[in-house]
């Protein structure tokens, strides 16, 4: 229950915002560029005025191709925990992957905390996003949809990493700001209790 | 998992009977869950029923949930970083600090409240229902506009009216007190007790009929006695005419209220004057002085009795009361409004010769005579409602003597409309507020219609069905005027025919506004459509056919056709207006978009849009409106008496409309300004803190930054 106040991509948001990490904002900014330049080779024609009910199936490049084009990822401080949960999801397979040694920690299991800090986001950051890691960000993104088995989780959760606050999400979907919250929460635990079941 | 799974399924519920209109109670869906869930679950009942509570107009509080689960203070004032800070103790609406609860009254809800920014005591009163009906909202603050002028030790002092986040609230003079009600069931009164608090009620009305109020509800419970027993009326006109439930169709419950209503406005009159409250009066005396109301039973048999049964005198149910006083309470409380005291003022003239130990000059009435009136009475009121309808109704709730007046100062009035065979609808403005006053619209027929009219301002709705038509203002002179001016205004103009007839400027119908602006209705419910951005050059083009700019001192050239238009008097803006098929919108209506709209984010704005460029605000449907808080404020209908007014005389030649003729000043005078609605500055515009600002300015005042909005009705409105 505390995923959100402990280690993990919170506490990255929380770096940065505390200006522990002004020069990860250059590194934000160039793997974003990337992502954006192959998001924009993927992305179907979709229409940028709010997300439909087709939308929930779109894939993680027409996220970030909107909330690139909607302004929403210049500044790596906007991203909010989904984003950094899936980008940290592929991160760590595709160290697994690759098996390559590295200097995180690892504890129990619980890749949650191996990003859990400045550091960490630095180095995913500092790799270029590679065709073989925007294949398997895809694919963390696919499969963390199919996971969520409501309609309800998954719009939110479409809507989120489509850089949504959680006032627009809880206006589109007529719903109470402490509702957001609380489906956002879920989502999380979703994911990362399927992480760890994977691990 | 499975404990989040519980605690989110037994919200989705909660959630979902909120919004299916009913009010789920937390504690039952705590006994649905183990107690390790508890506190988690119900955080997450309170944070829900925190805002759907607000949104259904409420003033909830996280120290309401303390004193209901006092086992959970722990777990509940953790919550307050998660609510909105006004929901953490204190409550707060705007400036105001509500400090207490202390009752319910017709309307809504009365708060023990402290104003910050005057720093003073104030009842605060806020309608129920955020969602109440745009109409009677309209009505709640128009009533509590009238009041605020007045200023007297027996009426509760109004001190202002507006509206917070889209929440309505009136400010009065905080009364610690009980109602009259509940005072006499404590105090024994006298006969010269009940003469002085019916004086002190008197004055009050005095008062008030001077400011043209009639209160229409006046009783014993919306008397407050002050300390020292000073008596003060509350709730003028508002709970009577808020309070739905106030009908004849629901026996046993609003009997007090029926109890001190006159025959005229029992009978469903809108149109009861003064002479009303006198009845209301005469029937509180009559309680102080018999312990019982006039008249006692049901609502049918209390109609009964109101239309046609003489009051028992006071002194058969006791002997002590001195005669004099029951003249005057009978007097008062006489069936036909001409028998009564014919103002306030002589009622308290009456009762205080009664209080000084002088004869009255109110006469007994003897039996035959009473007699004869009730015969008279009951003749005179079937006769009316059999028969003569709705015309006699209107006649006996002016007054024969008030008649002969009125019939003197009618004009005759002649109005063409373009196509002709429109129906016609005179609704006058109250030179108070300038808001129409539906109760005295004057049915003129089809056009071209010929029309005795009162002189003053009014409301002139043309039509020929809920599509095509036109509302607009016209004037109407005091007899014996001469030809009006020639203002390019058509509100302003008249022409004398001769004969004492007077023709006002055509009416010409429109469908929708022809100009480029898109009109939107900006919620679900509005009575409105309002323009999607100000009124622009292009519009100003299209509307007056010309191509040149608007010329005015000190008006720097607008650069772009799709530039909101500026440098616009009030007059001008009003005429534009008209010609442009629409009307300018009224402070409420421009306040409910600011209420119900949100800064809209940049990806559903119209990059193609420079007015009020960086100023879009969303509504909850996805409408976009522009530039209501732009550095370009924007004219309304409305004026206020407790704004005060901003008069910037230019002496130069101000705006010109091509081909009119040249500006003619007409002074300062009543009613002469109105309320600007946003802010006037690139300064104003960029301040967090207040994006409502409304000033009065004088009608003739035209700056750069001053220009205006397109509004119509949805459909014709006083038409039934």
């Amino acid at each position: 229950m505390n995923e959100s106040s402990g280690s993990g991509p919170a506490t990255w948001v929380h770096h940065l915002k505390s200006g522990q990490a002004e020069g990860l904002n250059e590194l934000w900014a160039r793997f974003y560029d990337r992502l954006v330049h192959h998001s924009k080779g993927r992305v179907r024609s979709v229409g940028m005025n709010g997300i439909d009910e087709e939308s929930v199936a779109c894939s993680v490049f027409e996220s970030i191709w909107r909330a690139a084009s909607e302004g929403r990822l210049e500044s790596i401080q906007s991203c909010d925990e989904l984003w950094w949960w899936l980008l940290s999801a592929a991160h760590r397979k595709i160290v697994d992957h690759t098996r390559r040694a590295t200097a995180l920690k690892r504890g129990g299991g619980e890749y949650v905390a191996d990003l859990g800090d400045a550091q960490a986001l630095q180095q995913l950051l500092s790799n270029e996003p590679t065709p073989e890691y925007l294949t398997i960000l895809s694919e963390e993104y696919e499969r963390g949809m199919a996971i969520l088995d409501d309609e309800q989780l998954k719009r939110i959760a479409v809507l989120k990493v489509s850089g949504a606050t959680n006032e627009e999400i809880c206006e589109e979907l007529v719903i109470a700001p402490a509702t957001v919250t609380r489906k956002l929460r879920r989502i999380y635990e979703i994911w990362r209790v399927a992480g760890e079941q994977e691990t | 998992m499975d404990a989040i799974h519980e605690v989110d399924v037994l919200c989705d519920e909660f959630e979902s009977e909120w919004k299916q209109g009913r009010t789920p109670q937390i504690v039952e869906f705590l006994h649905r869950t183990d107690s390790s869930l508890v506190e988690s679950l119900l955080a997450e009942l309170v944070k829900l029923d925190l805002y759907y509570r607000e949104l259904n107009g409420e003033t909830p509080s996280l120290a309401d949930y303390e004193t209901q689960f006092p086992d959970y203070k722990e777990v509940l004032r953790s919550l307050e970083a998660q609510i909105p800070t006004y929901i953490v103790q204190p409550r707060r609406l705007g400036t105001f600090l509500l400090k207490r609860h202390v009752g319910r009254g017709g309307f809504g809800d009365v708060w023990d409240a402290f104003d910050t920014k005057l720093q003073r005591r104030v009842a605060l009163k806020t309608p129920r229902d955020r969602e109440v009906d745009p109409a009677h909202l309209r009505l709640f603050l128009r009533e509590a506009r009238a009041v605020a002028q007045i200023e007297h030790p027996h009426v509760v002092r109004v001190y202002e009216q507006g509206e917070v986040n889209g929440r309505a609230y009136i400010a009065a003079e905080f009364v610690d007190g009980p109602t009259l009600a509940r005072w006499v069931k404590w105090h024994d009164v006298d006969a010269a007790e009940a003469a002085r608090i019916c004086r002190d009620i008197a004055l009050g009305l005095v008062a008030a009929h001077a400011a043209g109020v009639v209160h229409r509800d006046l009783k014993p419970g919306n008397v407050l006695m002050a300390a020292g027993d000073v008596p003060k009326i509350v709730d003028f006109g508002l709970a009577k005419r808020l309070d739905g439930t106030t009908t004849i169709g629901q026996p046993g419950t609003i009997l007090g209220t029926f109890a001190y209503m006159s025959p005229e406005q029992a009978r469903g009159n809108q149109y009861v004057d003064g002479r009303s409250d006198v009845y209301s009066l005469g029937a509180i005396l009559y309680e102080l002085l018999t312990h019982r109301t006039v008249f006692k039973g049901t609502a049918q048999e209390l109609l009964d009795q109101i239309y046609h049964r003489e009051p028992a005198a006071p002194r058969t149910l006791n002997q002590t009361i001195p005669q004099d006083l029951e003249t005057i309470c009978l007097k008062a409380i006489s069936k036909l409004p001409a028998d009564r005291y014919q103002t306030a003022q002589q009622l308290v003239d009456d009762l205080n010769r009664f209080l000084n130990g002088e004869p009255v000059l109110a006469r007994r009435v003897g039996l035959v005579e009473r007699s004869w009136r009730w015969i008279r009475t009951h003749k005179a009121w079937s006769a009316l409602v059999g028969t003569v309808g709705v015309a006699a109704l209107a006649l006996a709730g002016i007054g024969w003597q008030r008649f002969e007046e009125y019939r003197a100062a009618r004009q005759v009035v002649t109005l063409k409309t373009e196509p002709p065979g429109a129906k016609v609808v005179f609704v006058p403005l109250d030179p108070r507020t300038g808001e129409p006053v539906p109760e005295k619209k004057v049915k003129a027929g089809k056009s071209p219609v010929r029309q005795r009219l009162l002189p003053g301002d009014y409301l002139v709705v043309t039509y020929v069905d809920d599509e095509f038509f036109h509302e607009v203002y016209r004037h109407v002179p005091d007899k014996g005027a001469m030809n009006s001016l020639k203002y390019h205004q058509r509100h302003r103009n008249w022409e004398v025919l001769g004969g004492d007839v007077i023709e006002l400027p055509s009416v010409t119908l429109h469908v929708q506004p022809f100009v480029a602006a898109n009109m939107v209705k900006p919620f679900a419910g509005a009575e409105y459509v309002i323009a999607e951005t100000e009124f622009t050059l292009v519009d100003y083009h299209k509307t007056l056919n010309t191509d040149q700019q608007p010329k005015g001192n000190g008006c720097i050239v607008i650069p772009s056709d799709d530039w909101a238009l500026r440098c616009t008097a009030f007059d001008d803006a009003m005429g534009i207006a008209e010609r442009a098929g629409g009307r300018l919108p009224t402070l409420f209506e421009l306040q409910a978009c600011l209420g119900r709209t949100q800064i809209a984010h940049e990806s559903s704005i119209d990059p193609n849009h420079p007015v009020g460029e960086g100023d879009a605000r969303r509504t909850s449907d996805g409408i976009i409106i522009y530039g209501l808080t732009s550095n370009v404020a924007e004219w309304t209908i409305s004026f206020s008496p407790n704004l005060p007014e901003v008069i910037e005389l230019e002496v130069d030649p101000p705006f010109e409309i091509v081909g009119a003729p040249p500006f003619q000043f007409a002074g300062p005078e009543a009613g002469s300004s109105r309320i600007v609605f946003g802010p006037l500055s690139d300064d104003e515009m960029n301040s967090p803190t207040d994006a409502n600002h409304n000033r009065m300015f004088f009608r003739n005042t035209w700056r750069n930054d001053l220009g205006l909005r397109l509004a119509r009705s949805i459909a014709p409105r006083f038409t039934d």
